[in-house]
């Protein structure tokens, strides 16, 4: 089933501008993991801001769950989803980590029995069970970030969407969300995930990649697949994850790595145990 | 030595039940035309520290030095912080956010105005500092908010170039910016750092530190877990590192564990790792 489905969507920030997405159609299946990405300035951001209904396409239709989004059912289409956007700065509410990740509930009229079990659940999750009562402006980018992906998950929603969430961690607060993502989809398969990013590595990690340029869907297909053109990729100004990128110029060495699958199973072929 | 700290202590909300000790005893120099990164997870302390050193924050207790520049902890009056901060100059995380004037040329005058210079120097050494940060006369009447992310991040470190400090401290320079806007950012840092000024970066891409950086200090819940160079960070930091070790140098640590000769302090890309590994396929066969 079609989670999500653009039909050739078009879209200007003003009439005479140029279009910052055009013509772009693709589906995502319920419970797979989608990444799009592309450089500063491709349109991936707007992309994002079109699914959830905070801009309008000049041409085109949005499909969620089968049906066609409109100024009508946005609120109610909406619920589906979770947002988690860049800048933590920008979207932090209660005046403590657990009245952050209340007030979502709240708003979903969650009993207040129950709300405290959630938040300390998805406080955990992500790290921050340590610090429910502190204050938001004296927790770092990285903390605030992880806060707001827990109070998007703690509503439970069918679609999870991450507009660049993790552009302002560090590589461990990277590494952990990563983490969170794959545990999530074990636990509810049927979730369906879109990351917007322009790290590959994390990317990498998803079903199905598509690449943004100049507001057209450039590529799209397997991780595997789309990372493996360096040319391509250059052109795009994007990079190769590491784990390709090493294996890439393993094998032009004629070593026999095809088959690793992470840095251990490499470092065994390099320098074998006895 | 450009700056030294001496005993550095940071509490944030002091007296309150909500005090946080940010930097705790933190003893380090700085020498003159230093290439330093400040590294460390979120929350160990970084940006509070180099906060310290245009004088934005002041010490709870300890002191700094930034070359004839004092910073003393809030008993005592400090002077000069005019002086310093033309000296010593920072590009906050984000700046971009900050743009606000209605052109890109007026906003990199407006700091130089602060500074005392009147409004014809400040565009004409506003006009060189765009120059110098890859944005020519197209861009000096545009408004800010037109251009790219990169565009802005750029025409906000020209805004600091301007002034031409001698210490240039960028925090997170790369964030939120894509392969390309992040390699244009750091060969401009680079070429300033040639011109004779001291970079200090706070960052989180240790593919940037290995590349760029000579000296490297780690921070760990507010104290300094290493400093030294760069070359011998990730043969000496262990599992339990206050820093995500980055795949390539996991690898090359499983490979030294296993009794191969690896020298990991010659390894800051991936292409160096295949130089040294590509004669062992011949101890195989």
């Amino acid at each position: 089933m079609n989670k999500i489905e653009l039909k050739n969507i078009s879209f200007s920030y003003s009439k005479d501008e140029t279009e910052v997405v055009k013509h772009v159609s693709f589906k995502v299946h319920e419970g797979s993991y989608v990444s799009i990405i592309g450089h500063n300035g491709s349109g991936k951001s707007t992309l994002a801001r079109l699914i959830i209904g905070l801009l309008a396409p000049n041409d085109g239709e949005i499909y969620i769950d089968d049906e066609l989004l409109t100024s009508k059912n946005v609120r109610k289409l909406r619920q589906k989803i979770g947002l988690v956007f860049q800048n933590p700065d920008n979207q932090f509410i209660g005046a403590t980590v657990e009245d952050d990740i209340a007030f979502g509930l709240e708003n979903r009229r969650i009993p207040r029995k129950d709300m405290q079990d959630i938040i300390n659940n998805y406080a955990k999750r992500v790290g921050m069970e340590d610090f429910l009562t502190k204050e938001p402006s004296r927790l770092s980018g990285g903390q605030k970030q992880r806060v707001a992906i827990a109070g998007a998950l703690s509503l439970n929603p069918e679609i999870l969407i991450l507009d660049e969430a993790t552009s302002m961690l560090d590589p461990k607060g990277k590494s952990d969300i990563r983490e969170l993502i794959n545990e999530m989809k074990k636990n509810n398969p049927n979730l369906t995930i879109l990351s917007i990013t322009h790290d590959v590595e994390e990317a990498y990690d998803s079903d199905e990649v598509i690449v943004l340029n100049k507001g057209e869907v450039a590529f799209k297909g397997k991780p595997q697949d789309v990372f493996s053109n360096r040319k391509i990729l250059e052109s795009l100004s994007l990079e190769m994850p590491f784990i390709m990128d090493l294996k890439d110029k393993l094998a032009n060495q004629d070593f026999k790595i095809d088959k690793c699958q992470n840095i251990d199973e490499i470092a065994e072929v390099l320098w074998p145990s006895k | 030595m450009a700056i030294q700290i001496k005993d550095l202590r940071y509490v944030y909300l002091p007296k309150t039940p909500n005090a946080n000790v940010a930097l705790d005893g933190v003893t380090l120099t700085i020498p003159d035309n230093a290439f330093a990164a400040f590294i460390g997870r979120t929350g160990s302390g970084k940006t509070t520290l180099v906060q310290h050193l245009n004088a934005l924050l002041i010490p709870t207790s300890g002191e700094l030095e930034v070359d004839e520049f004092k910073i003393v902890s809030k008993k005592r009056k400090n002077k000069k912080i005019k002086e310093l901060r033309k000296h010593l100059s920072l590009v906050f995380q984000f700046p971009e956010y900050q743009l606000f004037e209605e052109t890109v040329e007026k906003d990199v005058a407006f700091g130089l105005k602060n500074f005392g210079v009147k409004n014809d120097e400040a565009i004409k050494l506003a006009h060189e500092a765009l120059l110098s940060v890859g944005l020519d006369e197209k861009y000096f009447q545009k408004s800010p908010f037109e251009l790219s992310g990169g565009e802005r991040r750029r025409v906000a470190i020209a805004g600091i170039l301007a002034i031409n400090p001698d210490i240039l401290v960028l925090d997170e320079p790369t964030a939120g910016l894509d392969v390309k806007g992040a390699k244009d950012v750091m060969s401009l840092v680079q070429k300033m750092h040639e011109n004779g000024k001291t970079i200090i970066m706070v960052t989180h891409d240790m593919d940037l530190v290995m590349k760029y950086c000579n000296l490297v200090y780690v921070l760990k819940d507010g104290k300094l877990a290493y400093q030294g160079s760069t070359d011998k960070l990730f043969d000496q930091v262990g599992e339990d590192s206050a820093i995500e070790i980055p795949p390539l140098y996991q690898l090359a640590q499983k490979l030294k564990e296993r009794g191969a000769p690896i020298q990991i302090e010659n390894i800051k890309s991936v292409d160096d790792l295949i130089n040294q590994v590509k004669g062992w396929k011949k101890r195989h066969e």
